[in-house]
Formats: structure tokens, C-alpha cells, sequence
């Protein structure tokens, strides 16, 4: 998709460029991704028994893959709501960082709080990752707009999704939902190291890489975040140091 | 409709186990990254860790290195990264067996 130039008309009307970031939604590769992973999350909401109403509640309220697997998976294998709200919580501090980077690219210095509540809900790896993409092509003021388009539109392609699963339930067939896990992480790598540009971005991903085997041998249950941090900071580190010089 | 809605407990479930423990983050982020200047060195640091964590999930969900098959499968024992329910992830399970 080819957005319009930065001083185009095409800009002037919020509606239009609500519309434009609902339109982006076709323009990524990850759309897919998020189709198969939520026909899963679908599929497995039915297959624990629960309804339809709560599975799609949990893609327009929770919006965070893993979050609601954890969540379906614990619940429905016998697990209280206290192990299953940890597990969770857990799973979340990531969205953290991305909420912090992204902000900063969406607002004015005009911007009330109130307005970001929305697109921040929206963020989550796809989000951060198509808003450090197209973000750049947008005028500032219209930003916003921009992003709340792209947010709505991939939650609906999430919801469709969740319900086609669950519609669908355990009828996917094992080769389909094989592949599902092989393009997911796929998809998410390739999208980070496209869109990595600076050498600190690029460093951290690779260091991330190499780190999280090393650091899931301490079984602290953190892992993820463990590495993702020691690396986030020695890849920054390196940033600094070049700086400097 | 109530067929669709299923029990309200269950929605109260979702409600304390899974959005709030979820969003919480998401509006600490809003809270903390309000002063936060966009060409920031701190936000390059955020920025660099978020690529990172990333790469660490993405590290842990794939099946083709041996390495991180293992650490999946400990992470869906615990129930933190992956479901219990391995119908969900033949190909995991198809990894596990190799």
C-alpha cells in the first residue's frame, strides 16, 4: 500500500486517514499471521469449553496472543484464576517497553492523556512493529487517527478469526496448525529485522537471539525477560560506547 | 444468548485473570512514558530491549532448533508461555518426539 505524501491533501480529514490506517491492515503480511494464531485461539477457546461470547471478548479486551493462551490453556486444564492472572501478568511486562516506544511516535505535545488510552490498548508485537514501519509516513497530527485505524482494523480481522476457529473448533487439520507454529515467530522475526534500521536495533535482536537459550538454563521462570533486557541493554551499551567515541 | 455469553462467572474470570493482569502493563506504559521525548536516549534503550524480549519469544516458540525446544516445553509444563494442551501445538509435539 502506498500511503500519501506527507504534505498530500489526502491527510487533511481524520475520517480519511482513520480509514487509511484500517486500509494498512491489508498491506502486512502479519495480518495473516494474526489470522492463523487467533483461528487457533478460536479453536482452542471451543475445544475448553468455553462460549463464543467469552472467546471473543478476550481478543477485543485482553488483545495479546500468548495472554489469552495462557489464559484458556490454564483455566481450561483445571488451573485456578490466580495461577492462570500470574501466568498472564507475566506474559505481559513485555507490552510494557512497547507501549513506551510507541507513544512518543503517536502524540503532539497537544495530545490529552485521554486519547492515547485507546491506541494503547491496541499495542501489542504487531502493533509496535507496523507503527515503527508506517508511523514514519503519516504527518504527526494525523498520527493518532492513523493508528486507531490500524488498531480497530486488525482487532476485526482478530475477531473474525476467533470466531472462524471456534466455528471451526478441532477440525483444523494437524499440518495447518503445524505450519501456524512455524510462520508465527517466523513472521515476527522477519518483520523485526526489516525493521531494524539502527545498529543498536539490529544488535539487540541478535544478541536476544543468542541470549534466551544461555538464560533459560537458569530456569528462573523469567527467561524471557531476563534475556530480553540483559540484551536490550547491552546492545545500548554498545550504542553508548559508539557515541562516545 | 445466554448460550453465547455463557455463566458470568466466567466472564468475571476473564475479567480479573486475564484483561487487567494484561492491561495493567499497557497502562503503566501510558502512565511512564508520558515525559518520555521520542529522540530520547532512554527511549533507545526501551526500544532495544522490546527488539530483545521479542527475540527471546520468537527464540522460544520455534520448533526447528533442538535448544529451544526444549525450553518451550519446560515453559508449556509451567503454563507460562504455552498451553498444557498439546493438541494445540502438534508440530511442538512432532518436534518433542524427534
Amino acid at each position: 500500500m502506498v500511503l500519501p505524501a506527507l504534505d498530500s491533501p489526502g491527510w487533511r480529514h481524520t475520517t480519511t486517514t482513520f480509514l487509511l490506517g484500517v486500509r494498512a491492515v491489508g498491506s502486512t503480511i502479519l495480518t495473516l499471521v494474526l489470522f492463523a494464531t487467533y483461528l487457533g485461539i478460536g479453536a482452542l477457546a471451543h475445544d475448553s469449553n468455553f462460549s463464543m461470547g467469552w472467546a471473543l471478548a478476550g481478543t477485543l479486551f485482553v488483545w495479546a496472543g500468548p495472554a489469552q493462551i495462557i489464559l484458556i490453556s490454564t483455566l481450561g486444564t483445571g488451573g485456578t484464576a490466580v495461577q492462570a492472572a500470574i501466568a498472564v501478568t507475566l506474559s505481559a511486562i513485555r507490552l510494557f517497553p512497547m507501549v513506551v516506544a510507541v507513544l512518543p511516535m503517536i502524540r503532539t505535545p497537544q495530545t490529552p492523556l485521554r486519547k492515547l488510552v485507546l491506541p494503547a490498548h491496541f499495542i501489542a508485537v504487531t502493533m509496535w512493529i507496523e507503527c515503527s514501519r508506517m508511523l514514519p509516513a503519516v504527518p504527526r497530527e494525523q498520527r493518532l487517527a492513523f493508528a486507531n485505524g490500524l488498531g480497530v482494523g486488525l482487532v476485526s480481522v482478530c475477531l473474525v478469526a476467533t470466531a472462524a476457529g471456534y466455528v471451526l473448533s478441532a477440525n483444523l487439520p494437524e499440518l495447518l496448525a503445524a505450519g501456524i507454529l512455524l510462520l508465527t515467530p517466523l513472521a515476527f522475526l522477519f518483520s523485526t529485522a526489516r525493521n531494524s534500521r539502527q545498529l543498536v536495533d539490529r544488535l539487540a535482536l541478535l544478541l536476544g537471539l543468542a541470549l534466551f537459550p544461555i538464560m533459560s538454563m537458569l530456569h528462573t521462570g523469567v527467561d524471557i525477560l531476563l534475556s530480553g533486557l540483559t540484551a536490550g541493554t547491552l546492545a545500548y551499551g554498545v550504542h553508548w560506547w559508539r557515541e562516545q567515541r | 444468548m445466554s448460550g453465547f455469553i455463557g455463566d458470568w462467572h466466567v466472564l468475571l474470570i476473564l475479567l480479573l485473570a486475564g484483561i487487567l493482569p494484561n492491561e495493567i502493563w499497557r497502562v503503566f506504559g501510558l502512565l511512564f512514558g508520558r515525559g518520555i521525548d521520542e529522540g530520547s536516549e532512554l527511549l533507545v534503550w526501551v526500544r532495544a530491549s522490546a527488539t530483545a524480549i521479542l527475540a527471546g519469544v520468537i527464540r522460544a516458540c520455534w520448533p526447528v532448533f533442538p535448544m529451544p525446544c526444549v525450553t518451550a516445553r519446560r515453559q508449556r509444563d509451567s503454563g507460562l508461555f504455552w498451553p498444557r494442551d498439546s493438541r494445540f501445538w502438534p508440530g511442538l509435539c512432532a518436534a518433542k518426539r524427534s
